[in-house]
């Protein structure tokens, strides 16, 4: 019998298990007032983007610390160095995209970031600590294992009329992705992992998939009263 | 914990969790097969409606 590759069977659960955020999604780009819900989907983007260098930074540095023993923490170390680099500065592509719309990076960086996001983001930091960095791998694989296609983002600005430059972090991640998933996948099917850690890869990311259907939510909920501007 | 005589789709069935009768063969064994334990207990904690929405083969996060 052939056996199901590890990125396939980790694959296949966010598939059925994100069936709620594919949901979401659709529900939020379909919104009537998507223009006006667009910095603020932006801002949110933002509060965890500027994590993903400093998580992978925290996870290379745990994984180093196991790596004499661990296998898989020793594969670990050159992926998450090198992605480092691929998703260094990111951020700042979304600060000057959210000043292409209008909203001062100040403002951005001044405003307290919301618990659906320190959620997101926390669980990843204390499984990283007090588990295994093969959990990020959950987080990675939701979100860079299902980016928007660039057509999609072409859509977006169509409906929306925002500037393309206002886009730039999404048209770039349409394309990057689809390359950081493939590398993601091949990583995933050469480590030798372990049940906890296939389970614990499997936990980060439903839990990835919660907040990030919170996240959204929040956007339509807010906007509904009247608290999005 | 004691063994569960159950499978995850009866256990997921119970808690509200999933409609067996909606699942397809291949999701039904994706949740018995692929899901441990630990994932079964966050889907029901979390009250996730798995096969409730539509299914799409294609599909994107809109997160980056």
């Amino acid at each position: 019998m052939e056996m199901t590759r590890q990125s396939e069977a980790l694959n296949r659960k966010i598939l059925l298990a994100g069936s709620r955020l594919w949901s979401v999604t659709e529900a939020f780009f379909d919104h009537p007032d998507l223009g006006r819900l667009l910095p603020e989907y932006l801002f949110l983007v933002h509060c965890s983007m500027r994590a993903t260098v400093p998580l992978m930074e925290a996870a290379e540095r745990r994984a180093r610390e196991l790596s004499e023993a661990d296998p898989v923490a020793a594969r670990l170390v050159p992926y998450f160095q090198e992605h480092c680099q691929e998703e260094m500065d990111h951020d700042e592509w979304l600060l000057e995209d959210l000043e292409a719309l209008g909203v001062e990076r100040a403002s951005v960086l001044g405003r307290t970031p919301p618990a659906e996001v320190a959620s997101l983001v926390g669980a990843q930091y204390y499984w990283i600590s007090h588990a295994h960095p093969v959990a990020l791998l959950g987080w990675f694989a939701v979100l860079e294992g299902n980016p928007p296609p660039p057509e999609m983002v072409v859509r977006l600005r169509e409906r929306t009329g925002v500037p393309e430059r206002a886009l730039r972090t999404l048209y770039e991640h349409a394309v990057l992705d689809l390359h950081h998933r493939d590398d993601l996948n091949d990583l995933i099917d050469s480590l030798a992992l372990r049940p906890e850690h296939v389970e614990l890869m499997g936990l980060s990311a439903l839990h990835v998939i919660d907040q990030l259907v919170r996240i959204l939510d929040r956007v339509m909920i807010l906007a509904g009263n009247g608290h999005v501007h | 914990m004691a063994p569960q005589s159950q499978s995850n789709v009866e256990r997921l069935a119970q808690a509200g969790v999933v409609k067996a009768e909606v699942l397809s063969a291949e999701e039904i064994a994706i949740i018995n097969d692929d899901f441990s334990e630990a994932e079964v207990i966050h889907l029901i904690s979390a009250h996730e409606k798995l096969g409730t929405y539509p299914r799409k083969r294609k599909y994107c996060a809109w997160w980056v």
